[in-house]
């Protein structure tokens, strides 16, 4: 039991704290191992069993999220309050994106966060994350794309930075309605 | 194809989920159009920034916490009783309720050493007198499975034979250091603890060792 924690403790445990909070997560993390420990007889093979973990970390990090009435919204005003990174070539690199990253993550509907968490940050392919959520690998594609979008929409500000398009208007489109339009509509 | 369409299937063209006419129409759209363009950039260093986020590290403490919640039958699972209830291996039953009983002993022996009482001789004594009832407990156990898994060994391929061989090997090596140092030291409760570690480390080789064998032939 102890070799399957080591093995797949960390991946758990980074799930639920990005899905239900950090505050959750450890609490969470024993509950997830507790119930694979006391029904671990039913699997075979390694890859099975992680997918089967990770399952029930997603499971339990988003029932957290659904039961818990005091769902930790982050105001417009913490987004704000961390200032856009200088230029975008440096967006990568910069902790201020990251830091921007993480309080839009927490600002996305549950489910969005799981998909972007699974396959963005966690880097999992959607074969997996389709497993895991007990979706179609169509759906978890489709909600990944569309969570992009609305996570894009609150980066919005940062991802531009004080860019322009290199030739001044910074509005240039192929048809004539290149105006910057709204995330949503990635 | 407009803008808004384009921006619709940037990120599925990023991610290789669009394929023939609509990936070329997409890609010919963004060469052309500094807004789309600029969307598709911020769209990469989103999944670039995302992607070097660092994982949130569980706290050192947390297999400690899993392992003080799980039931008894989850954290001492099948080991014993698996052996216990194939048939060729019953007769074991004796030599495993020695080990069982001398961990007892140990354990009991080991609380009463710890700390020990200069003044308190009597204890100390029967602390000693306890670990030399637990060793023999354990000695007799370990040589009834050396005999019962040397039999089993005849069967085992090769590859498993010399692994098996050189593990016990190792493990004997460490016995007899341990078993001079706690005889060296009679009332050392680490010397004691670190040689009944080794007694308990070697039965639980012959028991994965005979599970496995059994488990292949039962």
């Amino acid at each position: 039991m102890h070799a399957v924690y080591q093995r797949y403790h960390r991946r758990v445990f980074a799930l639920t704290a990005r899905i239900a909070g950090a505050q959750e997560a450890e609490e969470l993390t024993q509950d997830v191992f507790l119930k694979a420990f006391r029904a671990l007889d039913k699997f075979r093979g390694d890859a099975l069993l992680g997918t089967w973990l990770y399952r029930l970390a997603v499971n339990a990090a988003l029932s957290h999220v659904s039961r818990s009435r005091d769902r930790r919204k982050v105001p417009e005003e913490v987004l704000e309050s961390v200032p856009a990174p200088p230029h975008p070539s440096a967006v990568d690199g910069d902790p201020r994106i990251r830091e921007r990253l993480e309080a839009a993550l927490r600002e996305l509907p549950a489910g969005y966060r799981a998909v972007i968490v699974l396959h963005d940050i966690e880097g999992l392919q959607h074969e997996e994350i389709a497993e895991i959520l007990g979706c179609r690998i169509g759906t978890s594609k489709s909600q990944l794309h569309k969570a992009r979008a609305k996570m894009r929409g609150l980066l919005g500000p940062a991802l531009a930075g004080e860019r322009s398009d290199g030739n001044g208007n910074g509005n240039g489109n192929g048809n004539g309605n290149g105006d910057r339009r709204g995330a949503s509509e990635l | 194809m407009n803008c808004r369409h384009c921006q619709a299937l940037l990120s599925p063209l990023r991610d290789g989920d669009l394929v023939g006419s609509e990936a070329a129409e997409v890609t010919s759209h963004v060469g052309s159009c500094a807004g789309c363009g600029r969307v598709r950039d911020e769209l990469d260093r989103m999944v670039a920034a995302a992607a070097s986020l660092a994982s949130p590290a569980p706290p050192d403490a947390l297999w400690a916490r899993i392992e003080a919640r799980l039931d008894p039958p989850v954290r001492r699972p099948s080991g014993l009783r698996a052996l216990l209830t194939m048939p060729r291996l019953r007769w074991l039953v004796p030599s495993l309720a020695a080990v069982s009983l001398a961990a007892v002993v140990a354990g009991l022996a080991a609380r009463a050493l710890r700390p020990p009482a200069p003044s308190d001789d009597v204890l100390l004594r029967d602390a000693q007198a306890q670990f030399g009832q637990a060793e023999e407990h354990y000695l007799q156990a370990i040589a009834d499975l050396r005999v019962i898994a040397a039999r089993e060994r005849d069967r085992w391929p090769e590859a498993r034979r010399a692994a098996y061989d050189q593990s016990l090997a190792a493990l004997d090596r460490t016995l007899l250091q341990h078993r001079d140092l706690a005889h060296a030291r009679p009332a050392d409760p680490d010397a004691q603890e670190q040689l009944f570690g080794s007694y308990r480390r070697e039965i639980a080789l012959f028991q994965e060792s005979l599970l496995r064998s059994a488990a292949v032939d039962p």
